[in-house]
């Protein structure tokens, strides 16, 4: 018996050396990924993820480089158009349709049916990325975690002024009221009037106009409705009856979180995203994760963003790529990912893993996104022209009506017809 | 031979000498200049490959016709430069007045007059940012505790007062740059000039009208040709402090053509924004020196 055990022994050691042997005898590539948005919190994020990838596949170097999130879709064009895009980015949708539209992502539909986690990897995340290209239907990135617009709150704030969370737009207003006390510097809202403020400002406002798609059959959107001028004309009076800082004009995303950390805003509405940014201000105890409010109709919109890993098809280490960007959408790797970023994995295994398990605001996400009365809204990211208008006009719109230049029902109708023309125009060419 | 050769040396000689820097010229200005004015006449957006080609005039009909920020645009870039151009002067002529006299420590005044013409745009942006925080900023508190606010202002998030905090922040960095120049300018005035003006019983206020104006006069109309230019072209000042906003109220015509070209990556109409600008800027140059007579003592 002694004498076989020590046979099994060697031969297991003799096998270990074998594939010890042809790992170490493959060829060393080097991949580059670039992270585009090279915050502190993502660096380090990324970086503990490439340690934990080169130490798994040790012939294979990545060499990382993080692009400013302002600049990133600036860069990332002009190294499409000279040639010099890296291997694989990570990916938001945002940026993914300036890459799309200029035809530079690899698909990835054959490569994710290999995925040694195929099993956990949840198709309607998958179905989502490929809503990017409805002609073809095709896998443009892998998609890791998701992003759904809520709002954040501060419990002790509501605690102290006895407001219970409200659960219906009616009661959200009226909490917006009673948290504000100007004299003390304290406001109900955290109005994003700065840069990105149509991100949520479009999505607060399809939830309480009822908009649970924008368009219709035939092309017509559907935020220009009697409804619609009523919703962003309440959501704009936040602003304009002084239950949000002065300053909100200029908020974007890092006013928004500080504030709400100082206490100088009660709630405030982003997504998971946001998370650990307000873990460096406030306890748990004091960040409290509300679903949007259901609008008259009994439901809520929100939007569903997936975010994950793309390969660009001028990548000359495809195979190696796809080992990386397989890897980083493994549940072991998601969990750093949600970690530093916050969000809803694809990768269903992840929410057996700690710390993900426990964590409460990730199972509130996930709650409220499969809600029934949840309706996810897809952005229009077909349009080519789409986030362009948004960036130039809508942006440029929601100042001047919380400034009083421009009225808001006007504004949004102008919205409407943009957009309808620009889906009447994308179906006409694609029928 | 040799002293034919010689003699055609000497003949050409200015022109070899200064063809490295024609050389330089067509390189750097010539080329790019070109490039856009060839990019102005195409459909050129990256996010729309399928539809790039020749487009004629229409990115210029677009800019005449269709595009109203366009308008909105010259009209905030001529209101912003001429404010920050015509109060850098104006104090920058005060300073160059006052450090041209015979003063103790002149030396030391002058490297701190002259120092914030060292800092760069974005740095020169983020201080003023800060120091017009609503929250937080040195004026907000400044007028409190003077009892003349009495709660914080917004500053950057009304379109006045946006705009006079760039203009207070770009005429700052911009008075040394006159001071320089005319201090230099009026060191080169004969003492001689202002002994006789003040044996005829010339006033202080008509020796400078009469005699220190027409003196630097030729400067003057150089310096503020010049940094008329310069401002109007400027982009990192008003980029990094308030991004054209709010509701586009400080929204140049150079920022809008980046944003063009390089946000929305539309880099043909962005082209023929910037030959518009160009065209603009060279006719200004064309006319404002002649309405100043700039170089008509040389001709005379």
């Amino acid at each position: 018996m002694k004498k076989l055990l020590a046979l099994l022994l060697v031969l297991t050691m003799a096998l270990c050396g074998v594939s010890a042997f042809a790992e170490a005898e493959k060829e060393p590539v080097t991949i580059t990924f670039w992270n585009i948005n090279g915050s502190e919190i993502r660096t380090e994020m990324f970086n503990k993820l490439i340690d934990m990838f080169e130490a798994k596949y040790p012939w294979i170097t990545v060499e990382y480089f993080g692009l400013p999130f302002e600049e990133a879709n600036q860069k990332l064009a002009v190294a499409a158009q000279t040639d010099t895009l890296p291997d694989c980015s990570d990916a938001t949708i945002n940026a993914m349709v300036t890459m799309a539209a200029m035809d530079k992502l690899e698909p990835l539909d054959a490569y994710v049916e290999t995925h040694f986690e195929r099993e956990h990897i949840s198709d309607s995340f998958l179905t989502s990325v490929r809503g990017m290209d409805p002609i073809e239907g095709r896998l443009l990135y892998m998609p890791i975690y998701a992003q759904a617009t809520h709002i954040w709150y501060r419990t002790d704030l509501f605690e102290a002024a006895g407001v219970e969370p409200p659960k219906t737009m009616d009661e959200f207003y009226a909490a917006v009221e009673k948290l504000t006390d100007a004299e003390k510097g304290q406001y109900g809202w955290g109005f994003r009037g700065g840069a990105g403020n149509h991100y949520e400002g479009t999505i607060l406002i399809a939830n309480e106009a009822g908009v649970d798609a924008y368009f219709d059959a035939e092309g017509n959107c559907n935020f220009g409705t009697e409804r619609g001028v009523e919703a962003i004309t309440n959501y704009t009076n936040i602003f304009k009856n002084g239950y949000a800082p002065k300053s909100s004009v200029e908020a974007a995303y890092m006013e928004l979180t500080t504030d709400f950390g100082n206490g100088v805003t009660a709630m405030f509405a982003h997504h998971l995203g946001s998370l650990a940014q307000l873990r460096t201000m406030l306890d748990d105890s004091q960040i409290g994760y509300l679903p949007l409010p259901l609008n008259k109709d009994g439901f809520r919109s929100t939007k569903l963003d997936p975010s994950g890993m793309c390969m660009y098809n001028t990548s000359e280490h495809k195979e190696e790529t796809w080992l990386f960007i397989e890897f980083m959408s493994s549940a072991e790797a998601s969990v750093l990912w949600l970690l530093g970023e916050g969000g809803i994995p694809a990768n269903v295994k992840t929410l057996e893993l700690d710390p993900i398990c426990n964590d409460p605001y990730i199972a509130a996400a996930i709650e409220m996104v499969n809600d029934e009365a949840t309706h996810i809204i897809p952005e229009a990211n077909w349009l080519t022209d789409y986030w362009t208008h948004r960036n130039e006009t809508v942006f440029a719109d929601i100042q001047a009506i919380i400034m009083g230049d421009k009225d808001a029902g006007e504004a949004i109708m102008e919205w409407s017809d943009a957009w309808s023309e620009m889906q009447k125009t994308y179906l006409a060419e694609n029928q | 031979m040799n002293h034919k050769r010689s003699r055609l040396l000497h003949r050409y000689m200015p022109q070899l000498l200064i063809l490295p820097a024609i050389l330089m010229v067509l390189l750097i200005c010539i080329y790019p200049i070109s490039h856009v004015i060839q990019l102005s006449f195409q459909n050129y957006n990256l996010l729309k490959p399928n539809k790039n080609g020749y487009a004629g005039l229409a990115n210029y009909l677009q800019i005449i016709q269709k595009d109203k920020l366009f308008l909105h645009t010259l009209k905030i870039s001529v209101k912003w430069s001429v404010t920050v151009v015509l109060f850098q002067f104006l104090l920058g002529l005060m300073t160059a007045m006052v450090l041209n006299q015979k003063w103790r420590f002149g030396k030391v005044y002058r490297v701190i007059l002259f120092s914030p013409w060292a800092v760069a745009g974005v740095m020169t942006a983020i201080m003023w940012s800060i120091m017009f925080n609503s929250n937080a900023g040195v004026v907000n508190d400044l007028l409190l505790k003077l009892g003349i606010l009495s709660e914080g202002m917004a500053w950057m998030s009304q379109s006045s007062t946006a705009f006079a905090v760039a203009c207070v922040a770009a005429v700052w960095r911009g008075i040394p740059f006159f001071a320089i120049t005319i201090l230099a300018a009026l060191s080169g005035i004969s003492e001689t000039l202002y002994e006789s003006a003040a044996v005829d019983g010339a006033s202080g206020i008509k020796s400078f009208i009469y005699i220190t104006l027409p003196q630097i006069k030729n400067t003057i109309v150089t310096t503020t040709m010049l940094r008329f230019i310069w401002t109007f072209n400027d982009v990192d000042l008003i980029y990094s402090m308030t991004d054209g906003g709010p509701n586009n109220a400080t929204l140049t015509l150079p920022v809008y053509i980046m944003r063009m070209s390089i946000n929305n990556l539309n880099y043909g109409y962005g082209s023929a924004l910037a030959v518009c600008l160009l065209v603009l800027l060279i006719l200004f140059t064309f006319i404002y020196m002649r309405l100043c007579g700039y170089g008509s003592e040389l001709e005379k």
